[in-house]
């Protein structure tokens, strides 16, 4: 039951994300067709197939989830990449280079498949999703190139912010005082200024830029409001004294 | 963590020197019955009904408790998330910087915080 549903989430996945322009062959003609196949499968039933495959894969390996079985992912992820390089502008493409970049666990297929994403698909706006993924992963030479590159060269304004905020995310995993602060605050201050149209990416940058205020090195910011027996005072009247503030509660 | 804060509020109550809590708890009757039954005998603000998200914690991206930050005499955020020994130098240091040489030595319960 587990699986079914996961072949369901995959094509969802993947559906959205430039899907294969045909439904592939209903599943019910496969079983019943043990007849060979007489002509060949088209690039979206190739990419069917590949998932039927994998799932199948997966569960015979006794991995409903796929988590443990690396091999097997990285294995078909050269098989998709294979399906997208034969026809590598189609929609197909994006859904199999999609699927690297979402299952393989080698991080140098995840690369490859990434790459070919930028230089083909830019303007696929299925990469606005991927960039939410790669909002959460480390920050790389690769990374940083890919998303860079999206930026520059995308003329889909939700694939530029979202670029531009995973950017920043990953520049912002680094330990605070090795990252390079400049940077990760144009970034966000670019999603402020010029993606008016992602409201959503604009609050979550202003309240990034908003964070940098309470650094290392930066003047703390006032604190007027009252003690716990109502009396008010600031935390400026303490200046000339060295202060620990401490956020405390009793639970 | 209270007789660590304690001791050190009380070797440096002649430096110039503050501890100043934010505290995060929504009920403010409780908190007070709190503040005299454990001694705390610092000063703090009350981040207000809300607990712990309040205006104060929300507008310092606090998320976890307890939360430190520790600021020189000019007001400037020098150190984040020291505790125990590490408080204890940081305060230190920044007391230098003042000209001012302290000793922090904390008796037994304080000690290991």
């Amino acid at each position: 039951m587990r699986s079914v549903c996961w072949v369901v989430a995959v094509m969802v996945l993947v559906g959205g994300c430039g899907a294969p322009d045909q439904p592939g062959p209903d599943v019910s003609d496969k079983d019943a067709g043990s007849s060979k196949e007489t002509r060949p499968l088209s690039p979206e039933e190739q990419f069917e197939q590949l998932n039927l495959d994998y799932v199948q894969a997966v569960e015979k390996a006794g991995d409903e989830d796929g988590l443990q079985s690396p091999t097997v992912a990285d294995q078909y992820a050269g098989k998709f990449l294979e399906l997208a390089s034969a026809h590598p502008e189609s929609r197909t493409a994006f859904a199999s280079l999609n699927w690297v970049a979402v299952f393989a666990k080698d991080p140098a297929l995840q690369n490859q498949a990434i790459d070919q994403m930028v230089a083909n698909h830019v303007d696929n706006v299925g990469l606005s999703r991927l960039n939410m993924q790669m909002a959460q992963k480390p920050l790389s030479d690769e990374s940083d190139a890919q998303l860079t590159t999206m930026i520059e060269k995308s003329s889909d304004e939700s694939i530029r912010a979202s670029a531009t905020m995973a950017l920043a995310r990953q520049l912002s995993s680094v330990p605070e005082d090795q990252q390079d602060e400049e940077r990760i605050k144009s970034l966000y201050q670019s999603v402020v200024d010029q993606y008016t149209s992602q409201p959503r990416m604009v609050a979550a940058a202003s309240q990034a830029l908003a964070k940098f205020r309470f650094r290392i090195g930066q003047i703390a910011p006032e604190i007027d409001g009252e003690d716990l027996d109502g009396q008010a005072f600031k935390l400026s009247d303490y200046r000339g004294k060295v202060v620990v503030l401490d956020f405390w509660g009793d639970w | 963590m209270y007789p660590h804060e304690r001791s050190l509020v009380k070797q440096l109550s002649e430096k110039p020197f503050a501890l100043i809590g934010v505290n995060s708890d929504s009920d403010l009757e409780e908190i007070q019955g709190i503040v005299k039954e454990k001694n705390i005998t610092w000063r703090s603000f009350w981040n207000g009904p809300d607990g712990t998200r309040g205006p104060i914690s929300t507008q310092w991206n606090v998320s976890a408790w307890p939360t430190i930050y520790v600021m020189d005499a000019n007001g400037t955020i020098r150190y984040k998330n020291v505790r125990g020994a590490k408080m204890d130098e940081a305060i230190k240091n920044l007391m230098a910087e003042m000209g001012q040489e302290v000793e922090i030595v904390h008796e037994d319960d304080a000690e290991n915080e």
